[in-house]
């Protein structure tokens, strides 16, 4: 985004000592702008079939959004790296919940079965 | 205690170090809430992948003007927030407590208007358990049911964050009235502001996913009426 590069001078890297530095009143009013137009972009593009697509776009738009809010409004932008990787951390679960719960109903229907020494023969079976 | 006079307490070194302190064991507090939200909206896409049509008609008899006007409520209500997290920082009391009041303010309309809404689907008889009437598609009436049951558990542990976040907003805004916060402390604040942007984090995922399935359908697409 943008607005990202209009930071003052003061870095993250530096780690430790203040906080954060402070943060204009411009940069919180250009990701309000961002947050404002997103969601407008969000009701536009939700107003079109776009198919298979409507979700990911929304969902793309809302990541975008809660990214702006996460390291802007929530200071992870200026925050040590112990603090992010509490953040990251947290995500990172979130993505494992998703992840295990669809590696399962994603394939229920379409494992084929397989065949096994164990299970009746089929051909007997219909006899 | 600590110092009366000190804003470190006894237990940390440096004021540096009390800030981080705090702010990572409010990530983690909020790492449980991810969490929790997060299992509803796994059980969310588990229901709309095998109710894929009853999630979009259902969908489409939410009124996305109402979320959309709810939205903007809560994105403004951060922006005030973060504005009364600086002036605290910058030691403006003044500041501070307008932002904070401002803050309140839009978090009350956004509830006023979850209370109109949730009372529309009362009287549509859209309210499983208590309710519901589906009276579309048959075969989408359970995929409906189990769309409107996730859309009322969700926006409402939402609005009971709200809710609890209007609570809290009060008790800082009767401190910071109290002058407890200065340049060198106002972490409850700070603190604070992370749990209302939180909130308004989910808030921009359950928009779209609940109130913007059915929206290019056109009017009436499904349900009753």
């Amino acid at each position: 985004m943008g607005q990202a590069t209009q930071q003052p001078a003061t870095h993250p890297a530096n780690g430790h000592s203040h906080a954060h530095p402070t943060i204009s009143p411009a940069t919180y009013l250009l990701v309000l702008a961002a947050l404002v137009i997103g969601t407008v972009v969000t009701v536009w593009t939700a107003s079109m079939d776009l198919g298979a697509f409507n979700t990911p776009v929304a969902l793309a738009i809302a990541i975008g959004k809660a990214a702006l809010i996460i390291l802007y409004f929530m200071h992870i932008r200026y925050s040590t790296w112990l603090t992010r990787t509490v953040v990251i951390g947290s995500f990172f679960f979130l993505i494992v919940l998703f992840g295990l719960t669809f590696s399962d109903y994603l394939t229920r229907e379409k494992t084929p079965e397989i065949p096994s020494l164990y299970s009746p023969d089929p051909i007997l079976k219909q006899q | 205690m600590s110092n009366a006079h000190s804003p470190v307490a006894h237990h940390f070194y440096t004021i540096e170090q009390q800030k981080e302190s705090a702010t990572i064991g409010m990530w983690l507090f909020l790492a449980t809430e991810i969490l929790l939200f997060g299992a509803l909206f796994t059980a969310y896409a588990v229901y709309r992948y095998k109710f894929p049509d009853a999630f979009m008609v259902a969908s489409s008899r939410m009124d996305w003007k109402m979320g959309g006007l709810n939205t903007l409520f809560l994105i403004v209500s951060s922006v005030t927030m973060v504005f009364a997290v600086s002036s605290a920082e910058k030691g403006r009391r003044g500041g501070l407590l307008g932002f904070l009041a401002a803050t309140g303010f839009f978090g009350t309309l956004f509830l006023v208007v979850k209370y109109f809404e949730y009372k529309h689907h009362y009287l549509d008889h859209d309210v499983p358990g208590l309710n519901f009437q589906w009276t579309g598609a048959p075969e989408l009436a359970n995929g409906a049911q189990m769309f409107f049951f996730l859309y009322f558990f969700m926006t409402g542990l939402h609005a009971l964050h709200m809710i609890v976040g209007l609570g809290l907003l009060i008790w800082i805004f009767i401190t910071a009235y109290q002058g407890k916060y200065s340049p060198e402390y106002y972490n409850p604040v700070e603190m604070f502001g992370l749990y209302w942007h939180f909130v308004d984090l989910v808030w921009i995922f359950l928009f779209p996913l609940l109130y913007l399935l059915g929206a290019h359908l056109p009017p009436g697409g499904g349900g009753h009426h």
